[in-house]
């Protein structure tokens, strides 16, 4: 990827010029100022922000991070004047972005201070072609099409869409979509970039894309940088620091080595937030009775010749149960949607009864297309698929249905009723199950799934994590023998994502056969027993989690996915400790620790 | 995907989309003017080589395109020659059905003029740049680009749409919702179903687009930069200004003249 945009040679052309703006801003001056910030949306007096102040420097690169609902997207509207401009409600305290207020200045005039990227790129790109997309902000401020054009070359190299300017948006893939939203945003030269999880949606490879976009923007345009992030392990090493908020407030505020050092736990535990996978390893040592030092923010500062291991112990790989019989046999399956573009090429997978199968790979491989060959979603262009005892080219989704449950991405996707409990029940009666039966039924599954207490509301009124457990518990109301889940993690906390998982722990251990479609390998290796990786619709990898990742130039390359913490650590401890025994969670590697030495 | 255009540098290509939709109008009322088989084939013929060759379309591609148009073509076809009882040339009986070359003419009368109307949204369509269209209807047909744009979200969003209900009915069908419902007001509870999630996404997304287009400054002043650049040839408007007279000419013949009869009722 060539260089961005050059902080330094804005431009002097057009209305809305930022060279304007930069002789208005004093040196040393902040590039936000927040004091006493409050907050709440019209109709609804709960305070969404409560008494925020902060100051960011210009350049400096800010991790917000917080549950799901702390406030965060909200003070991002807050920088720019979507809020209260727009969307309204109660505002108290005040904003400045390099001095200028946004309860002063229009939204229109804002935008060249303020640029934000959000987390559906989909919705946020307006036109359907690229170089559309790019000039849309700076056509709207009727900056001269010299310098537009000009713009959009210097945009285009920067964002690694080059050469790409004519093509319409619906090819892209999903990091290329969100490449161009923070194209489409920096061609309007903001001097504050605010992203809210730009990445919730990607694959791995798409991720990387928008991750290293971020940082270069940061490092060499010293774009003043807002990230929110659920993940933060790429951003850790290079922010300047991290602010955390919970329930409206600003709870932690400072360095990323300082605030994760200290207050891992309280995130992790407290908070129910994902933190990076070296700091996981650092705090289960603590609790073994070792401190490593200096705390770690990745595992590359982890200083793994100074740790010795127990090897006594030889821990199985997980979930491994040979000589099981199969309950899905797919012979020869190959699959298209247009004739002659086959999506599925000569498929032979066997998954044994009782285990816990991961599907990874980049999106567009095959990966769903595959599990909905299974409940008959699709049927396949040629080959024999036997799904617990059903031919699945033939049977209905009806009969299939009673063997298998398919949770899809979005929760919102499969509601079907006006409340909590019908949505469970819906099966249930589907099936013919007398009422009396139902009624024990569902409140079991609602008991069991936390739900209980939320018989009445509309499902689309539960949290994220609530959706998701309802989503399981509808499907699972049936008693299947299968259980495929559609990236069931995406954009959660990582408490609602261990509380998922714990419950396909348990699924498993009552004798399920679980299939995972995802995108984390952390899930993969700590969860599964056996992966297989989709690439191009052709079976690429079948194996152990283990043998997947050991081979960690293969993954990265052939495969284009990330090893999971553990096997990154794993991998180098074993070259000096070559009988370390297979271990699948970090937990359980602190668990070894011997010594430091 | 909705839109079908396809790059090229054809006269039609070349035409401003306020001209090409202007023609677009008056070759549809051409072709609601024409009654008869023989004035409805001469008009598709003629369609079909201004594709050819002032389009530069495919041949087999452009056909193709056609062809699930056939499907609603023979439907009129055989129904209106089956329901036309005004002919007194009777081909052939079956049972109480009575066909006549009348009737049969009228019924390819209408099929023609479904291929014809067809080839002719065709045309505009694969010739007409989305974002160049809203730029020119801003340009020379004066529309506000508020307005304009709001068409342009529309073939931008669709394709979202479309997956997205592609994706619900998926989803919903697993649930088991795609058993058969038996009154006809069960038979409305699944568009009821689909439309709540499809309504509830696509608030949100509404929500997303307006603050992602707000926060890029759009309708910040009552123009915008233009960056394609547009022009109107004199070719263009002379070839608009040819058919508009053909229109004329048709209006003159069939009304004042009273040539033809209008294709209204096929039952008499």
């Amino acid at each position: 990827m060539k260089s961005a945009i050059n902080y330094s040679q804005r431009h002097s052309g057009g209305i809305m010029s930022n060279s304007k703006h930069m002789m208005q801003i004093q040196p040393n001056s902040p590039a936000i100022h927040i004091d006493n910030l409050t907050f709440s949306y019209p109709v609804s007096k709960a305070l969404v922000l409560k008494n925020i102040s902060q100051t960011i420097m210009p350049g400096e690169f800010i991790l917000l991070i917080g549950p799901s609902g702390c406030g965060k997207s909200t003070v991002s509207l807050c920088l720019n004047g979507i809020i209260p401009h727009n969307i309204g409600g109660n505002l108290e305290g005040r904003v400045e972005v390099f001095g200028w207020s946004p309860a002063d200045h229009e939204v229109y005039e804002m935008a060249t201070r303020v640029g934000i990227v959000f987390q559906d790129a989909d919705s946020q790109i307006c036109n359907i072609f690229i170089s559309d997309e790019i000039a849309f902000g700076a056509q709207n401020l009727l900056v001269p099409k010299g310098e537009i054009l000009k713009r959009m070359e210097n945009v285009l190299s920067a964002v690694g869409l080059k050469n790409m300017q004519d093509r319409p948006v619906f090819n892209l893939s999903g990091g290329q979509k969100q490449r161009l939203a923070i194209g489409s945003v920096l061609a309007m030269e903001p001097l504050v970039m605010v992203f809210d999880e730009p990445t919730a949606n990607l694959d791995p490879q798409g991720t990387l894309e928008v991750h290293n976009l971020i940082r270069q923007l940061n490092k060499e345009n010293k774009v003043t940088s807002i990230v929110i992030e659920h993940d933060i392990s790429h951003f850790v090493e290079v922010a300047d620091r991290i602010i955390v908020m919970s329930q409206g407030e600003i709870v932690l505020e400072g360095p990323p080595r300082e605030i994760l050092s200290k207050h891992s736990q309280f995130l992790r535990e407290e908070l129910g937030l994902w933190i990076p996978g070296a700091c996981v390893f650092a705090i289960e040592c603590k609790r073994m009775g070792y401190s490593l030092e200096p705390f770690p923010l990745v595992t590359d500062e982890i200083k793994v010749d100074d740790l010795e291991f127990t090897t006594n112990n030889t821990i199985p790989d997980n979930q491994v149960k040979i000589n099981q019989e199969p309950i899905i046999d797919i012979r020869n399956v190959s699959f298209s949607y247009i004739p002659g573009k086959e999506v599925l090429h000569d498929i032979s997978l066997k998954v044994e009864k009782n285990s816990i199968l991961a599907i990874v790979g980049q999106n567009g491989s095959g990966k769903t297309t595959l599990t909905s060959l299974l409940i008959g979603l699709q049927r396949p262009n040629s080959g024999s698929i036997d799904v617990a005892g059903i031919d699945a080219t033939k049977a209905s989704i009806h009969d299939l249905s009673r063997k298998v449950g398919y949770v899809f991405q979005y929760p919102e996707h499969q509601f079907v009723t006006d409340s909590v409990y019908d949505e469970v029940a819906f099966s249930l009666r589907g099936a013919g199950i007398r009422e009396s039966e139902v009624k024990q039924r569902v409140m079991e599954m609602l008991t069991r799934f936390q739900l209980a207490t939320f018989t009445e509301r509309h499902p689309f009124a539960l949290s994220r994590g609530q959706k998701r457990r309802l989503s399981v518990a509808s499907m699972l109301v049936l008693r299947p023998e299968i259980f495929i889940l559609d990236e069931p993690t995406t954009g959660q906390d990582w408490r609602n994502v261990v509380n998922l998982m714990d419950i396909l722990k348990g699924l498993y251990e009552e004798g399920l056969t679980i299939i995972l479609v995802t995108h984390s390998m952390d899930l993969v290796a700590e969860y599964t027993g056996r992966v297989i990786v989709m690439k191009e619709g052709k079976l690429a990898f079948d194996g152990t989690p283990s043998q997947l990742f050991s081979a960690e130039e293969r993954v990265a390359k052939n495969y284009e996915l990330e090893i999971p913490t553990i096997y990154q650590l794993t991998n180098r401890i074993r070259k000096q400790q070559p009988n370390l025994p297979v271990i699948n969670n970090l937990p359980e590697l602190a668990s070894h620790l011997e010594k430091i030495k | 995907m909705t839109f079908i255009y396809k790059p090229g540098n054809s006269f039609f290509h070349r035409m401003d989309a306020v001209t090409k939709f202007l023609w677009l109008v008056t070759i549809t009322v051409i072709v609601l003017l024409a009654t008869n088989l023989v004035e409805n084939l001469i008009i598709f013929i003629y369609l079909l080589l201004t594709a050819f060759i002032l389009a530069r379309q495919n041949v087999i591609r452009f056909t193709l395109r056609l062809l699930p148009i056939s499907v609603v073509g023979i439907w009129l076809l055989v129904i209106f020659s089956v329901l036309y009882t005004r002919g007194e040339t009777v081909w052939f009986k079956i049972g109480s059905v009575t066909i006549t070359y009348e009737g049969a003419a009228y019924g390819g009368a209408l099929f023609v003029r479904i291929f014809s109307l067809a080839s002719a949204t065709f045309i505009f369509s694969l010739t007409t740049e989305p974002q160049r269209m809203v730029a020119e209807l801003v340009e020379f047909g004066k529309i506000p680009y508020r307005l304009a744009y709001a068409f342009y979200a529309g073939l931008r969003f669709m394709p979202l749409l479309q997956n997205e209900a592609e994706t619900v009915l998926n989803a919903h069908a697993v649930r088991g919702v795609a058993e058969k419902e038996k009154s006809f007001f069960a038979r409305l509870i699944p568009i009821r179903r689909l439309a709540t999630p499809l309504l509830v996404n696509g608030l949100r997304r509404v929500r997303i687009a307006a603050i992602a287009m707000d926060s890029r400054a759009f309708g910040a002043f009552p123009k915008r930069t233009n960056i394609l650049e547009l022009s109107r040839s004199s070719i263009s408007l002379a070839y608009l200004f040819f058919h508009l007279a053909i229109l004329i000419a048709f209006l003159v013949y069939r009304f004042l003249l009273g040539f033809g009869e209008t294709l209204i009722a096929p039952i008499g």
